[in-house]
C-alpha cells in the first residue's frame, strides 16, 4: 500500500539524509524500520508525512506512492486525509490541552467527520486510562499514558496506515510490551503499521517484515524472523552480552503476551 | 465616593475596550507568533470605513461594513505578507507589520486631513442616571458589547474546532500538522477576528465623551499593547485582565489629576503599569510557564 522507491532527501541542499531508500509497507502488515541515531529514520517519516518542509528538507529524487498514487506535492493535511497518520517521536502531545481535547485535535484532520465519535469510543476502549483522565491536562499524564494518548490521538483520524516514530523511547520495559500489544491489536483491526524503532526486540517481535537503515541507506531487509536471527542485527541491536539493560529488553521479547494471540478479548466486533 | 464609583465604571468601560484590542494582539500572536503592530491603524481604518459608510446607511449596517473592511484588510495582510514569508523570522515579520502600520496610517492621515469625524453611534451624548451617578450611555454600551464579544470568543476558543485547532497549533505546530490541522485556516481566522475586534473597539474608543475619530485613535489603541503584554502575550484571559487593569489605572490617574510626571500621567500609566508587572513577572501575569509533572 505504501511504496518508497529510490528516495533521496537532503536538508538545506547539502546534507544528504537519505541516499536511495526503497521500502514497501504491504496492506494490513506491520513493517519495522530499525536504525541508530542519524540513520535517516525520522527523515523518512517526515517525507512520507509531508512535514519535511518544516525542517527545510527536500526530496532530491525518488518516489513515494500510496495505493498507487504519488504522495509528491501533497501537504501534511492531505496526507492525513488519505489515511496516513503519524505518531511523532517524543509523543508531542498538546500538554496544555485536556486528554479529550487532544483526541479532538486528532480528529480534526479526519477524512470522514462523522466517524469521530466512533473513533473516540474505540480509543477509550483501547486505552481505558484515557477515559478515566479525559478532563486532565495532558501534560500531567505519565510517560506511558502520554504515549497512549499520542497513539489514541492518531487513531482519531481513522488511519489506514499508522506510522510510529520510536514509541518505546524513554518508557519502562513493561510499558513497551503494552504498547507492542496495542499495536498488534490496532493492526489486527485492519490498519497497516509502519514502526520505526531503536528497540529492535519489541519491533521485531510484532513486525512481519523489517528494514535496517544505516547512514541513509537500507543495509538489511527481510522478514522479521530472518532479521532477528541474523548475526548483524543480533550484534547491533539485540546485544548478545547479557548486560542489565539488554537483559531487561530480552525479557520483553520472551513475554508470551507479545506474540499474536488467536483471540483478542477486548477487540471483538 | 460617588466620584470613585464613577471613575471605576469609567475605568471598566475603557478597560473592556482595551481588552478587545489586546485580545486582537494575543490571538494573532498565538496563531502566528507575530506581534501585529498594525493593529492600531487597522482600528482607525475600521472607524474610517464605518464613518464613511454611515453617510449612506444607518449605523448598524455601516458598522458591519466597517467590520468587514477591517477583517478583509487583516486577511489580505495575512495572506499576502505573513503567509508568503513563511519560514521567515517572526521578529522580521513583526517589523513588517510596523511597515504596514506606517503605510496604512499615512494614507488614513491624508484622507482625514484635519477633520475629527463622528462615527455616528446611536448613543450620542445621552446619559444614564443611576442615583447620584450619571454615566454616558456609550460607556455602558461598551461594557455590554465587550462582555458579549468576549464571552462569544472564549466559548469559541474553548469549544469550537477552530479553538481546539488554534490552541493545538499554538502549542506544537508540527504535531498539529501531523494531525492534519490546516494552520493556514487557523491563522487566517485569527487575523480576521483581530480585525473584527479592532473595528468594534474603535466605536467605543471614539464615542462620547471622546471628541471623535482622528488618527490619534491609533496611539490610544496602542495602549492595549501594554495590556496584552502585562497579561501575558500568549494568554487570552490575560488580555482581558490586562485591559481592565490598564483601563482602571488610566481612569484613576486622569480622574484624580495626578500631577506626577507633569500632569499627563494618564497617557503614560499603561506603560508604567506594564513595567512594574514585568519586573515581578517577566512573562506577564498569565504568560506561559512550563507546566510540568512533579
Amino acid at each position: 500500500m505504501l511504496e518508497v522507491s529510490e528516495l533521496h532527501v537532503s536538508y538545506g541542499g547539502t546534507v544528504r539524509a537519505l541516499q536511495g531508500i526503497s521500502l514497501d509497507v504491504p496492506d494490513r502488515k506491520v513493517v519495522a524500520v530499525l536504525g541508530s541515531n542519524g540513520a535517516g529514520k525520522s527523515t523518512l517519516l517526515r517525507t512520507v508525512s509531508a512535514t519535511l518542509r518544516l525542517h527545510r528538507g527536500a526530496v532530491v529524487s525518488g518516489t513515494i506512492t500510496y495505493d498507487g498514487k504519488s504522495l509528491a506535492g501533497l501537504d501534511a493535511a492531505r496526507t492525513v486525509r488519505l489515511g496516513i497518520v503519524q505518531v511523532p517521536e517524543g509523543r508531542r502531545i498538546f500538554g496544555r490541552l485536556t486528554v479529550e481535547e487532544n483526541l479532538r485535535a486528532g480528529g480534526l484532520g479526519a477524512a470522514d467527520k462523522r466517524s469521530r465519535s466512533g473513533s473516540k469510543d474505540r480509543v477509550f476502549d483501547l486505552f481505558p486510562i484515557l477515559a478515566e483522565r479525559r478532563k486532565q491536562r495532558a501534560a500531567l499524564l505519565s510517560g506511558g499514558e502520554q504515549q497512549m494518548l499520542a497513539i489514541g490521538r492518531a487513531l482519531m483520524a481513522s488511519p489506514k496506515l499508522i506510522i510510529l516514530d520510536e514509541p518505546s523511547l524513554g518508557l519502562a520495559p513493561k510499558i513497551v510490551g503494552q504498547i507492542g500489544r496495542i499495536l498488534q491489536t490496532i493492526n489486527a483491526d485492519g490498519t497497516s503499521v509502519l514502526l520505526v524503532e531503536q528497540n529492535a526486540v519489541m519491533a521485531l517481535g510484532i513486525a512481519d517484515t523489517a528494514y535496517v537503515l544505516d547512514v541513509g541507506r537500507v543495509s538489511l531487509s527481510g522478514s522479521a524472523q530472518e532479521l532477528a536471527a541474523s548475526d548483524d542485527v543480533k550484534h547491533l541491536y539485540l546485544g548478545h552480552a547479557a548486560t542489565t539493560s539488554t537483559g531487561a529488553r530480552t525479557d520483553v521479547a520472551r513475554d508470551e503476551s507479545l506474540r499474536p494471540k488467536a483471540t483478542l478479548s477486548r477487540w471483538q466486533g | 465616593m460617588t466620584r470613585f464609583i464613577d471613575l471605576v465604571l469609567n475605568g471598566i468601560s475603557l478597560g473592556s475596550v482595551y481588552a478587545l484590542i489586546a485580545l486582537g494582539f494575543v490571538i494573532v500572536f498565538k496563531a502566528t507568533e507575530v506581534v501585529n503592530f498594525a493593529q492600531g491603524s487597522m482600528l482607525v481604518l475600521g472607524g474610517y470605513v464605518t464613518t464613511r459608510a454611515h453617510d449612506h446607511m444607518p449605523f448598524v449596517p455601516a458598522l458591519l461594513v466597517g467590520i468587514a473592511a477591517t477583517a478583509i484588510t487583516a486577511l489580505i495582510i495575512e495572506r499576502v505578507l505573513i503567509r508568503n514569508a513563511r519560514g521567515a523570522d517572526v521578529n522580521a515579520l513583526a517589523i513588517l507589520t510596523i511597515g504596514i502600520d506606517i503605510l496604512l496610517i499615512t494614507e488614513l492621515t491624508r484622507r482625514f486631513g484635519s477633520d475629527v469625524l463622528t462615527i455616528g453611534d446611536p448613543w450620542g451624548n445621552k446619559l444614564v442616571h443611576l442615583g447620584n451617578l450619571s454615566l454616558p450611555q456609550a460607556r455602558l454600551a461598551a461594557i455590554t458589547v465587550a462582555v458579549v464579544l468576549l464571552t462569544g470568543f472564549f466559548a469559541a476558543f474553548k469549544y469550537s474546532s477552530w479553538g481546539v485547532a488554534m490552541r493545538a497549533g499554538a502549542e506544537d505546530n508540527e504535531a498539529a500538522a501531523l494531525m492534519g490541522i490546516r494552520r493556514g485556516r487557523v491563522t487566517a481566522t485569527a487575523w480576521m477576528v483581530a480585525g473584527l475586534l479592532a473595528a468594534v473597539a474603535v466605536v467605543f474608543l471614539t464615542a462620547f465623551p471622546s471628541p471623535g475619530l482622528d488618527t490619534g485613535a491609533r496611539e490610544i489603541a496602542l495602549r492595549a499593547f501594554p495590556a496584552a503584554i502585562l497579561g501575558g502575550l500568549d494568554s487570552t484571559g490575560g488580555a482581558v485582565v490586562g485591559g481592565l487593569a490598564i483601563g482602571l489605572a488610566e481612569a484613576m490617574t486622569a480622574g484624580y489629576s495626578v500631577t506626577f510626571l507633569g500632569g499627563s500621567l494618564a497617557d503614560v500609566i499603561p506603560y508604567l503599569v506594564m513595567l512594574v508587572i514585568l519586573l515581578v513577572r517577566p512573562s506577564g501575569i498569565f504568560g506561559t510557564r512550563e507546566l510540568s509533572r512533579v
